[in-house]
């Protein structure tokens, strides 16, 4: 499968930034932080780690923007380069596991609050995002990783393949397993 | 019934595959057709699909207010790529001046102790030449002749500058690879005056 191709647009922003316009990168950065901060934050379980490996994301990207292939998508790019410092970062620290007490403390606002959805039904809601979360935070982190691409990202089994430079059939076994052992850790849904 | 068990044990292996859409056609319309006779299977499958939406139906978790500021500040105290590679051009250039001098230096150096021996090497091509032609002769006479009287009285010489040839060579070496330390070193401190220079040094500190 293709790999999808940037919009004119952002050629033309990722033109200006390697010209030397910094208001170029901010535009870039401003368009897909969000997504980045909430895919470590799924991969890290924690709210500073998070947030401090999003700046260094954009710094590396923005250091290392020579080697930028003109035409790709940068977020695409920048997701790549969000993992790898995920993963390097986990391997420097073992972080422990996201508990359902830790996670309802992160202060995130978790149940469905959006009219016409019962008080009940919010709370259950919640309730099933924050074991969903929980049990993410507790698989290994190459099955975390594939996981959170695949359903927070939405990228493809291929695409997954790319961004993490690993074989197409361990990125399936790591998927599999990684729902399997969710599903132990949830029970029913 | 035991039959039944150990297909559903091998059925369920298959079903995050099956749900993934990776299976080969043969094995999907096996298992499709499995899945009719066994709510079992059904059940198990349904779950793998709840828990897709659930995976993919997870909240966005908004980051901290400042977040795209810190980011800004940090960028901001980078090099521009335009900046990085001019700096990169400014070591090349350290590096390769500083190269070209080590080469400089022991080739000189190998010339200098090899010479006596090259000038005696060289007096049959000399003597070639003197027969060969007129204008040769007339030009090589001079500095043919000089060269090997010069050769020849400093021939007892010849052991004694080896010798400290020799014993100077590795000194020659260190020298030479000092200066192109010297030079990138040269070409790395004329970069970073210009980016502090053009950076102001309260920004970019990390965000606790």
């Amino acid at each position: 499968m293709a790999e999808a191709q940037a919009s004119p647009e952002e050629t033309v922003l990722i033109r200006r930034c390697l010209e030397g316009d910094r208001s170029a990168f901010d535009t870039l950065v401003n368009h897909c932080y969000r997504g980045i901060y909430d895919m470590l934050y799924q991969m890290t379980g924690s709210r500073d780690d998070a947030s401090d490996l999003t700046q260094e994301t954009f710094v590396r990207a923005y250091s290392r923007l020579d080697s930028f292939e003109l035409g790709r998508p940068f977020l695409s790019w920048v997701r790549r380069i969000a993992t790898n410092i995920c993963i390097d970062h986990q391997r420097r620290r073992k972080s422990p596991a996201l508990s359902l007490d830790q996670a309802a403390e992160t202060g995130y606002e978790l149940a469905d609050t959006s009219p016409g959805v019962s008080p009940e039904a919010a709370l259950e809601g919640s309730d099933r995002a924050l074991r969903v979360m929980s049990a993410v935070q507790r698989l290994p982190e190459n099955q975390r990783t594939v996981v959170v691409l695949r359903h927070v990202e939405g990228l493809s089994l291929e695409e997954i393949a790319r961004a993490l430079r690993m074989p197409l059939g361990t990125v399936k076994v790591n998927l599999f397993r990684a729902r399997q052992r969710v599903r132990e850790l949830v029970g029913e849904l | 019934m035991s039959e039944m068990k150990n297909g559903c044990s091998k059925i369920k292996t298959l079903l995050e595959p099956y749900f993934e859409g990776v299976l080969p056609e043969a094995q999907e319309r096996n298992l499709a057709a499995h899945l009719w006779q066994c709510p079992r299977c059904a059940a198990e499958l349904e779950q793998i699909q709840r828990l897709s939406l659930a995976l993919g139906a997870l909240p966005q978790i908004e980051p901290a207010r400042d977040l795209l500021a810190s980011i800004s500040a940090r960028v901001a105290a980078l090099p521009t790529p335009a900046q990085r590679r001019l700096s990169r051009g400014w070591r090349r250039l350290g590096l390769t001046a500083g190269l070209a001098f080590a080469l400089v230096a022991l080739v000189s150096f190998g010339l200098t102790l090899l010479a006596p021996a090259l000038v005696v090497q060289a007096k049959p091509v000399l003597a070639f030449f003197a027969r060969t032609s007129h204008t040769l002769t007339a030009w090589a006479s001079g500095s043919y002749h000089s060269v090997l009287i010069t050769a020849d009285a400093a021939k007892p010489l010849w052991p004694a500058v080896r010798a400290v040839g020799l014993a100077a060579a590795p000194v020659i070496a260190v020298y030479g690879v000092a200066q192109m330390l010297f030079l990138a070193a040269v070409a790395w401190v004329i970069r970073t005056r210009r980016h502090r220079s053009m950076v102001p040094c309260h920004i970019g500190t990390r965000r606790s």
